[in-house]
């Protein structure tokens, strides 16, 4: 299996090429699954971390290469997720398009229908959710427009196989795959188009190109890539009486829905939601009960999150390490034993700690998001987040960071409007993840004796304060805008479907494994480096295990280095050393700590900080600890979702935010305790 | 902007109680928030049920056989009169 291509371009296979296009919600990804099986591979498509996938379909004689494109409702650009799917279609060529139509919101589902069909490309429709509607007429569809038409119940293999079936049949009979589909009335919008269509196609056979459709669609819809519209359409347009392309957009959608009205016939209430449906709804929706309810759901998702992933991390962890000593005791070269098991093993093993609740945390919000759940909670949260100039969709992210912010980070990938999902993302890593509680706890548990608990409690309480103190920063000064106007499709209540979920999963965690963790496992490569080497040169893997040999290694000595700048919060190397550690992960400043101060457990920890530094001190730290650099994993994740410059300035800015809080600290520390 | 919040029959979807049945009369939005609420179903002349709109809350509506979840800032945009 290929893995993921910069380009999304299918490979040069001789398969014909065929598109999955449709609303989102509508079972593609279930449809997708059934025709490929494992054969998949992510396409990232370039400039956008939207992801989507490509697979194969074989039969007897023909290969299909399969693309599931992200859902949309249309071909304009008007979020972030659409312009992949319009940009896709009108720069590759297609074979066949099979548009996936939910048949319960047929209604709105076949203006993406129609505009597809103005594309000339062959093309079928699959009705999906067949069994909520049975009395259905697909004969209408069929004779209006002209194409097969496919009921599926997507959640039925068997049902699904009549798509198979209808391939194999389309592979029989070629000519299909050149037949494009008939160019529907619009009323006067038909002549206007189809003249752009012929003059594009007189300039194309300039440039031996065969799409000109695509091309005129492309600029109406003003898809990327197309936005600058040619004088000659302008030209024409005016002569027809059009002032601006946005007025043709415009006119055309409004006919195209009137053609639906007119000649479909689609009844107004043609599906009704259930009467426990409107009682969920009428208890979701109301801020009295929705937004406690809310709060139980994600404390139950975070409790079940860590209790079920605790005892599999602690496995894997432990498998690991196991199978770590066992290299080290049978590989006799002591550089290359611990070059396999500190460096190559440990880096997998430190994957592996976040792996678990990652997979967990990821099917849990698949879940919520499938069951519908996920847009009552937007619903009722709108409100108090547009008072950050931030809307109901950046909940979802900024809840997964108190669990772990690499996931939540890679999760704002869902938020339409860019500068508010680069705000989400930035200010993520200041909301205390579960990896830096072990810190809290260890230095509260130190210093502040009985009130060690209020000591860990402001961790959160600052955090918190911080990042809505930077999201309303970022939003006033580099990363403008109002929140994104919500404008949403509230999906019916119901169970999701397991396999969506799992595949949904499956597919974040893979993207989670190539991107972040590849880069981890290289950064631990290069701190194990440094922990094994010093000024003197090779000191070997024996430096990490006591005291004294952790004082030689370069770690040690660019810890001593920084000391100067945090001189005036009174720390010393060995504290500045384990924040060097916590780049990595914020779970190793602990365990990095008891090797430095060379204590066996975390109650010897405690006693030796408790002896060596004083409250203001320890909680000078606590704060850097809390607020100073998002952990390694995070860095990635940003870099991938917000770019370098971005994921850059967030260690520049954290840093220095940790300072001067850390020294206002310090200060008025020294006021109260002298 | 339009000024007017009350005329005749005509007014904006966020004026219009919960449970009343509409027809969308006019949208003063730019070009892709117009070019947006078209392609969710939201044009001239369509029919819609308010179905929830309680003060500072986003505004539940159905329209075309779906439910939509409807922002203020951008329900204020929205002219409606009665579903004649």
């Amino acid at each position: 299996m290929k893995s993921c291509c910069k380009n999304p371009e299918v490979s040069d296979s001789k398969g014909k090429t065929v598109a999955l296009v449709g609303n989102p919600n509508v079972g593609k990804t279930l449809i997708f699954n059934h025709l490929t099986g494992t054969s998949q591979r992510v396409a990232n498509f370039p400039g956008v971390t939207v992801t989507s996938v490509i697979g194969e379909m074989h039969s007897d004689v023909e290969k299909f290469q399969i693309i599931d494109l992200p859902g949309s409702y249309g071909l304009a650009s008007t979020k972030k997720e659409e312009p992949v799917t319009s940009k896709y279609i009108l720069e590759n060529h297609i074979d066949l398009i099979i548009n996936i139509v939910d048949v319960t919101r047929i209604e709105r589902n076949l203006l993406l229908t129609i505009q597809l069909m103005e594309l000339g490309i062959p093309m079928i429709i699959v009705l999906t959710r067949y069994d909520k509607l049975p009395d259905f007429d697909t004969n209408i569809l069929k004779r209006v427009l002209n194409l097969p038409v496919l009921p599926i119940n997507a959640t039925k293999g068997r049902s699904l196989n009549t798509l198979t079936l209808e391939l194999e049949r389309i592979e029989r009979s070629p000519d299909r795959l050149s037949t494009s589909p008939k160019k529907l009335e619009f009323g006067e919008l038909r002549n206007v188009l189809d003249k752009l269509y012929s003059v594009q196609r007189d300039q194309e056979e300039e440039h031996n190109s065969k799409h000109p459709e695509k091309v005129v669609m492309g600029h109406i819809f003003g898809v990327p890539g197309f936005e600058n519209t040619p004088e000659w359409m302008k030209n024409l347009l005016n002569k027809e009486g059009i002032q601006k392309v946005d007025d043709l957009r415009l006119d055309l959608i409004s006919q195209m829905y009137e053609f639906i009205e007119s000649n479909l016939l689609i009844t107004p209430e043609a599906y009704q939601e259930s009467e426990l449906e409107s009682l969920a709804d009428k208890i979701l929706l109301d801020g009295k009960t929705g937004i406690p309810i809310f709060f139980i759901v994600m404390t139950l998702v975070f409790w079940v999150t860590f209790f079920i992933s605790a005892p599999i991390t602690n496995l894997l962890d432990s498998l690991l390490i196991n199978f770590g000593e066992w290299v080290r005791n049978i590989v006799s070269n002591e550089l290359m034993a611990s070059f396999l098991a500190d460096g190559v093993i440990g880096g997998i093993g430190f994957v592996m700690v976040f792996l678990p609740q990652i997979a967990i945390l990821f099917l849990f919000l698949a879940v919520l998001d499938h069951s519908g759940y996920m847009s009552r909670v937007i619903f009722v949260m709108d409100r108090y987040l547009n008072r950050l100039n931030i809307s109901g969709r950046s909940l979802a992210p900024m809840l997964l960071g108190f669990g772990c912010n690499v996931p939540a980070v890679l999760s704002t990938s869902n938020i339409p409007d860019e500068n508010e999902r680069i705000t989400v993302a930035l200010v993520n890593p200041f909301l205390p993840c579960s990896a830096r509680f072990p810190v809290f706890v260890v230095f509260a548990a130190a210093v502040f004796g009985k009130y060690a608990a209020f000591a860990v409690a402001s961790m959160y309480f600052i955090g918190i304060l911080i990042a809505i103190f930077m999201m309303l920063v970022l939003r006033k000064t580099v990363l403008p805008g109002e929140s994104t106007s919500l404008l949403l499709e509230l999906n019916e209540l119901s169970m999701p479907p397991l396999k969506t979920v799992l595949y949904q999963s499956f597919r974040q965690i893979r993207k989670f494994i190539e991107g972040a963790a590849s880069w981890m496992g290289m950064g631990i490569l290069f701190i194990w480096l440094l922990s094994i080497t010093g000024p003197s040169g090779y000191i070997g893997p024996s430096a990490l295990g006591s005291s004294s040999g952790i004082k030689s290694t370069w770690i040690y000595f660019l810890g001593n280095l920084l000391e100067p700048l945090f001189a005036p919060f009174h720390w010393d190397a060995r504290l500045i050393t384990a924040l060097l550690f916590g780049f990595v992960a914020k779970e190793i400043v602990v365990g990095s700590l008891g090797i430095i101060f060379g204590t066996r457990g975390s109650d010897a920890l405690i006693t030796q900080i408790g002896l060596n530094f004083t409250p203001v001190i320890a909680y000078s730290y606590m704060l850097f600890v809390l607020i100073y650099v998002p952990c390694l994993g995070t860095y990635f994740a940003l870099r991938r979702e917000v770019g370098s410059k971005w994921a850059n300035l967030s260690i520049v800015f954290g840093i220095l935010i940790a300072w001067i809080v850390a020294f206002i600290t310090t200060i008025i520390g020294g006021m109260i305790f002298g | 902007m339009i000024e007017t919040l009350y005329l005749d029959n005509q007014t904006f979807i966020t004026q219009t109680p919960t449970n009343t049945f509409v027809r969308i009369i006019g949208i003063d939005a730019g070009g892709l928030e117009k070019t947006h609420l078209a392609q969710m179903g939201l044009v001239i002349g369509t029919p819609v049920r308010v179905l929830r709109n309680r003060q500072n809350e986003p505004i539940l509506i159905t329209l075309r056989n779906s439910k939509l979840i409807l922002g203020r800032k951008l329900a204020s945009k929205i002219q409606v009169s009665d579903n004649q």
